[in-house]
């Protein structure tokens, strides 16, 4: 894996590989760590945009179009679930107006 | 490549690694700048150029028509309505960093540094073809999409067409689909709920809030004033939406349309 090199730059895959690992583990960390709600969106987000990476990545080292393909289709559940999780932001808030994970606990009560 | 650098020979990585290093580095932090800002408007800014960064790396990788595709629908649409959204709702201010949570926070980082060093070892130590082409594993020479395949079909755009719309045609109708709800999804969910609309809604469904006062049409106070007294029934304006209406077999106009409800659907004549 170490020796295989992108055809157009030179930089190796596994560096894309790491970049993609790394901002994946961000996100995970945003999405475990903040308490608001649309923070928590964007980590989500960036979580998207690491796998993206890896599939264009492995896509460029096999020669294979599938991986951009499968590129398209996330962007375009991405940009649906964006503007459904804003909508329902935008009902919560008109409820409580806290973005706040903690005290959002309509359902318990 | 090496250069003499005052008697000192020193190796010049590849142009695309001196693009890269600083596009990944840039990527990486300010991604942990979003995760660190309190404000969420900079959150927003940081990602942005996470994203900027990305496109730059897709472009690296032969991915031009997608690295457009990020600026235009994560940066332009995606973060734009995060920014819309926060901004309208009036949200900059989100809860403290840590607070209650600080447990949450001492046991996040490690677990998602781990996760990133297995990443890393899994990516560092596997043993796979260093170029492969997927075509030849499975056997089949129509989905290898070399560079110079690439080339003689007219470019990146063109390849991903093609694909798009013959190896995957039906997600694509699909995605088309996942689309539409999620517009229909995202109105339904961010309409603001006007109480007399619920109440306009109510009685076709056979629910009564009471006497309304609705006003009648001329042809009505007509057929109410002569037509009515003339066929033996008594006349009797408030009451004439009650079982009075259901009387009327020969006037032409159907009964319940105009006099109480708006969709044509028969009042509960019991109310």
């Amino acid at each position: 894996m170490t020796s295989a090199v992108s055809s157009t730059t030179g930089v190796p895959l596994a560096f894309f590989l790491l970049v993609s690992a790394l901002l994946f583990s961000i996100g995970l960390i945003g999405v475990l760590t903040r308490r608001n709600i649309l923070v928590i969106f964007m980590s989500a987000e960036l979580m998207m945009n690491a796998v993206n990476l890896a599939l264009i990545a492995f896509g460029a080292q096999q020669n294979s179009m599938a991986g951009q393909n499968f590129v398209v289709f996330v962007v375009t559940v991405a940009a649906a679930e964006a503007s459904v999780g804003l909508a329902i932001i935008i009902a919560l808030v008109r409820q409580k107006p806290t973005v706040d994970t903690t005290d959002i606990d309509i359902m318990k009560e | 490549m090496e250069i003499n650098l005052f008697g000192v020979t020193v190796p010049i990585p590849p142009v695309g690694q001196l693009v890269f290093l600083p596009v990944a580095g840039l990527a990486v932090i300010a991604a942990l700048m979003m995760i660190t800002r309190r404000d969420a408007v900079h959150s927003a800014l940081w990602l942005v150029v996470t994203f900027f960064q990305l496109a730059i790396m897709y472009v690296m990788l032969g991915a031009e028509f997608l690295a457009v595709l990020q600026v235009l629908v994560y940066t332009g649409a995606i973060l734009v309505l995060f920014l819309f959204v926060i901004m309208l709702l009036n949200l900059r201010e989100g809860p403290k960093l840590g607070g209650v949570h600080v447990a949450q926070m001492i046991t996040a980082w490690p677990v998602g540094l781990l996760l990133a060093v297995e990443i890393a070892t899994v990516i560092l130590f596997s043993r796979t073809p260093s170029q492969a082409n997927i075509g030849d594993l499975i056997g089949n020479e129509r989905i290898v999409f070399s560079t110079a395949h690439i080339l003689e079909l007219g470019g990146n755009v063109q390849a991903l067409g093609q694909t798009l719309y013959t190896q995957f045609l039906f997600p694509f109708e699909v995605a088309s689909l996942i689309l539409l709800l999620a517009v229909l999804g995202a109105i339904v969910l961010a309409r603001k709920e006007e109480p007399a609309e619920v109440e306009e809604i109510l009685p076709s469904l056979g629910i009564s809030l009471g006497r309304r006062s609705v006003a009648h049409s001329p042809q009505e106070d007509q057929i109410e004033k002569k037509l009515l007294p003339a066929m033996g029934v008594k006349y009797a304006p408030d009451a004439m939406v009650g079982e009075g209406s259901r009387e009327v077999p020969l006037v032409e106009q159907p009964s319940g349309i105009g006099k109480g409800t708006t969709s044509g659907v028969e009042v509960d004549p019991g109310r």
